[in-house]
């Protein structure tokens, strides 16, 4: 890109001020160089040091009322990080996988793990927990992998909050001493299942420990979050039912999507549920992440508090994601309810290929009705961060810094620990805020903008598309058109440019492209990209088609020379591998072993084609030892099928 | 108020110098790691999956002894004892996690559900989990039953070979005037129980001061002898 020439005279002059300003207070700053681009950066990314004797998966992490960084991970244990910021103690230890802490004091703390809320004590004062008190327990678990407890914040009426994730059916399930008996029943051709009360709940937790269902439709909600006026929001994951990951303000007794959860609301139990029942009573989230471009696994929000210590966007929500990428959204009330848009904030991969290298396999790359892999490449990074992966539990430090929490087991290599984002001081060229307009849209951006380029509408690139929602894996965006923008009205300072259209249609997500935009220094805007989700309009109007059909489009599928093995392979690491392993051999799990793929007595070898691809789709099903496979056309589609059982014969069928 | 203005003006200052270079004041630097050390306690106390057991079961380590426990918080009770040790990596490797690894030959099991009962009714009884503590190396798990009893129960490794439970039981509105206990039959142990009636049907009963207190002693049987 042509950097105008004022940029560089900005830039001396920048460095003139800093050299002018360390002759005059001595030798307190840096030599008096011209700075680099990485010197100007806004904000860096410290590696928090963690000690040896810990596991640095770190599956949560707030700060003490005493300004102490409390930590979890999810080997069970807490630490606690004394004041001179290097000392580390452990606290507590021996708890099943928390994923949500409440400090309620330095020797007091709540926590969230699988099977309860704990009330961990130090009653002796000698700095490590020895009382562990059950404080509510009142739902049920099984043994699944697929089955977690996040939390823990506090609400406006001193609630707490948790989420309860899914059961996955397919992986292993004994159903030994349930603790409240398992209901294994779909209820609208779901894989993941809540094979108990209350999974795919958010529920609340008064301060007597009396357990409250909230609200129900989730299908993982892996980040809960309360912002400033006490009301909470989870961030949910895509997968069946949920189109795209998303970020839900949660009303009680409302329904967000994901069916399972039905089967424990008593005006439902036991009844028939429809598509169109669950369409009409579906409510939509305020934010929608777009697959791919905003990741494909969010974690816990957070709002930014700090009052202007973290840089220009006070009271906006941070959010991480698995990917390599913090997103920060901005919402807005429009008739009582929340929508906003979603940026990217700091992404530390380059191109399609590096992104699903570092994004836990292609559960979170293949899927949005596979297509999910196209929509990685729209990102740009942010020049000189070193983000890891895995980034799905954060807080926001007494000094204002933004401490992140990483976990990734078993779906990439590890490279976890703690973070934090540091602001330098520099205020970043950003789109601070997208706003809906009664014409179209309101930027306010972080700096004047140059008025030449700023005017233009053809330096902002806008479309809009659609999530269709079904029991697919995610789904892929449909109605896709680009918006015209007939006039740009940029303000006198220059710091908002309002976009007027034609129309705006509830129900979109709409997409923005300003990477031709620069500030009156000419330097461009850091993270040139938002997602606007518009639920309803100003004047209150909303969608009003079919949630699960296309409006508009009709385009042909591309026709294919065949399958595709490259698409198998992923597929088959995705949704295969846990019971038939990587070499195709079969496993042993409780009380069940997969068949050998490998052998002569293979199914690959007694079976058609045809019947082995209706096999894979659950058409036709067989028990082995009591199980039988699950029925993956619930989630691939006939393609895929073909895909992956082409792969599978290619690979494992022996000659 | 001048020296006030001083500092004031030399915070600015220094604050300004330091966003000029990039840094943000507020924020201190980072130094490396240690910890006060872990102590290792003689009892270990960890909550996962346990094989032949319910969800979120206890694997408890009494180290000095070489003993090792499985305590269901569900089933309510010691599901299965053994010399020897255990292995929870199983439990938190790989994205589909495995049930714990017993390293040992257990010479006591259970398996009746809440065999500790205010009625000797086949109704299962409202039993609810209540937590735990370790306190100066004592190992206690509280719990209640029908709602009006609570149940401290207290576990200590003996000589290696076996345990003892101590239990205290809360009955404070004297609701409940007795308590069942079900002992299943053992091949490999010997289990004694210190107070309470054994009836002909295997049930033991606890009543008057013997409700309070009572224990179990549970040997690992010398079959070489």
């Amino acid at each position: 890109m042509k950097i105008p020439l004022k940029k560089k005279n900005r830039l001396f002059q920048s460095a003139a001020f800093v050299w002018l300003a360390g002759i005059f207070f001595g030798q307190a700053c840096s030599p008096p160089e011209p700075q680099s681009a990485e010197d100007l950066l806004s904000y860096r990314i410290d590696n928090v040091p963690l000690p040896e004797e810990m596991v640095p998966e770190i599956s949560a992490l707030g700060f003490s009322p005493e300004g102490r960084l409390v930590v979890a991970n999810r080997i069970g244990e807490i630490w606690i990080r004394e004041p001179d910021q290097q000392t580390w103690r452990r606290f507590a230890y021996g708890l099943h996988e928390p994923l949500g802490i409440q400090i309620v004091r330095e020797d007091e703390i709540l926590v969230a793990h699988k099977p309860e809320v704990t009330h961990l004590k130090d009653t002796d004062r000698d700095g490590i927990a020895d009382t562990y008190l059950t404080m509510v327990d009142d739902w049920g678990i099984s043994d699944n992998w697929h089955e977690h407890n996040f939390g823990l914040p506090k609400d406006a009426q001193g609630n707490l909050v948790i989420a309860l994730g899914q059961a996955d059916k397919a992986g292993p399930m004994r159903e030994i001493y349930p603790r409240i008996p398992l209901n294994l029943d779909k209820v609208l051709g779901e894989s993941k299942i809540s094979a108990t009360p209350w999974q795919g709940w958010v529920m609340k937790i008064s301060p007597e420990g009396t357990l409250i269902p909230w609200a129900n439709g989730f299908r993982m909600a892996a980040g809960v979050g309360v912002n400033p006026e006490g009301e909470v929001f989870v961030t949910d994951q895509q997968g069946d039912w949920i189109p795209s990951s998303n970020l839900i303000h949660v009303q009680k007794g409302r329904f967000y999507g994901h069916p399972a959860s039905l089967k424990w609301d008593s005006r439902y139990a036991g009844g028939e549920v429809t598509t169109e029942l669950v369409e009409e009573l579906r409510s939509p989230e305020a934010v929608v992440f777009p697959h791919g471009s905003m990741g494909g696994s969010p974690g816990e929000p957070v709002w930014d508090l700090t009052e202007g210590n973290f840089g220009p966007f006070a009271g906006q929500v941070f959010v991480g994601d698995f990917t390599r990428l913090l997103m920060r959204v901005d919402m807005e009330k429009v008739n009582g309810e929340y929508q906003g848009v979603v940026f990217p904030f700091i992404r530390d991969a380059t191109g399609a290929e590096d992104i699903m290298a570092f994004s836990g396999g292609n559960n979170l790359t293949i899927p949005a009705g596979g297509e999910g892999r196209f929509y990685f490449e729209d990102v740009p990074p942010r020049p000189g961060t070193r983000l890891r992966q895995g980034n799905m539990h954060m807080a926001f430090a007494p000094d204002g810094s933004l401490y992140v929490g990483q976990t990734t087991r078993g779906w990439v290599d590890a490279e976890e620990g703690i973070q934090r984002v540091v602001w330098s001081g520099n205020t970043p060229s950003e789109i601070k805020t997208m706003r809906i307009s009664a014409t179209g849209f309101d930027l306010t951006f972080t700096k004047a903008m140059d008025q030449e380029a700023a005017v233009k509408p053809e330096n902002y690139k806008l479309s809009r598309f659609r999530y269709l929602y079904s029991s697919g894996y995610g789904s892929p965006r449909a109605d896709k058109a680009d918006v015209p923008i007939k006039e740009v009205i940029l303000s006198e300072n220059g710091e908002t440019a309002s976009l007027v259209l034609d129309e705006l249609l509830p129900g979109f997500v709409y997409r923005l492209e300003v990477d031709k935009l620069v500030d009156d220094e000419g330097k461009s805007i850091e993270n040139p990209l938002a997602y606007y989700t518009l639920n309803q309009t100003l004047d209150g109007q909303k969608f009003e088609g079919k949630l699960s059909e296309a409006m508009f489009e009709t385009s042909e599928p591309e026709e294919r020379a065949g399958p595709d093995l490259g698409n198998g392979a992923r597929l088959y690491r995705t949704f295969c591998i846990a019971c038939h392993q990587e070499d195709g051999k079969g496993g042993s799990t409780e009380g069940f072993s997969s068949p050998d793929l490998t052998a002569q007595e293979s199914p690959l070898r007694t079976k058609s084609s045809a019947a082995l691809l209706r096999y894979i789709a659950g058409v036709e099903q067989e028990t082995l030892q009591g199980r039988t496979m699950p029925s993956f056309g619930n989630f691939l589609n006939e393609q895929e099928i073909e895909d992956v059982f082409h792969y599978i014969n290619s690979t494992f069928k022996s000659d | 108020m001048k020296a006030n203005h001083c500092n004031i003006i030399l915070a600015l200052t220094i604050s300004a110098m330091a966003i000029a270079c990039g840094e943000n004041p507020k924020v201190a630097e980072l130094g490396p790691a240690k910890t006060t050390g872990i102590p290792v306690p003689d009892v270990q106390v960890f909550r996962t999956m346990m094989p032949d057991a319910g969800p979120s079961a206890f694997a408890v380590r009494f180290t000095e002894a070489g003993l090792a426990m499985c305590y269901d918080p569900v089933r309510g009770g010691v599901n299965y004892l053994w010399k020897g040790d255990f292995d929870l990596q199983p439990t938190v490797t790989g994205k589909i996690s495995k049930l714990a690894v017993v390293e040992g030959e257990p010479f006591y099991r259970e398996s009746d559900w809440h065999p500790l009962r205010s009625s000797k009714s086949l109704d299962e009884p409202d039993y609810k989990f209540l937590g735990y503590s370790v306190k100066e190396g004592a190992l206690e798990f509280n719990y209640s039953i029908d709602g009006e009893v609570k149940v401290r129960e207290r576990i200590t490794p003996i000589d290696g070979e076996g345990i003892r439970r101590d239990f205290l039981v809360e009955n404070q509105d004297r609701t409940v005037r007795s308590l069942y206990l079900h002992l299943e039959p053992q091949e490999l142990a010997t289990v004694s129980v210190d107070g309470g009636t054994v009836g002909e049907d295997g049930w033991t009963l606890f009543q008057g001061e013997a409700l309070r207190d009572f224990s179990i002693t549970i040997h690992k049987k010398d079959l070489e002898k």
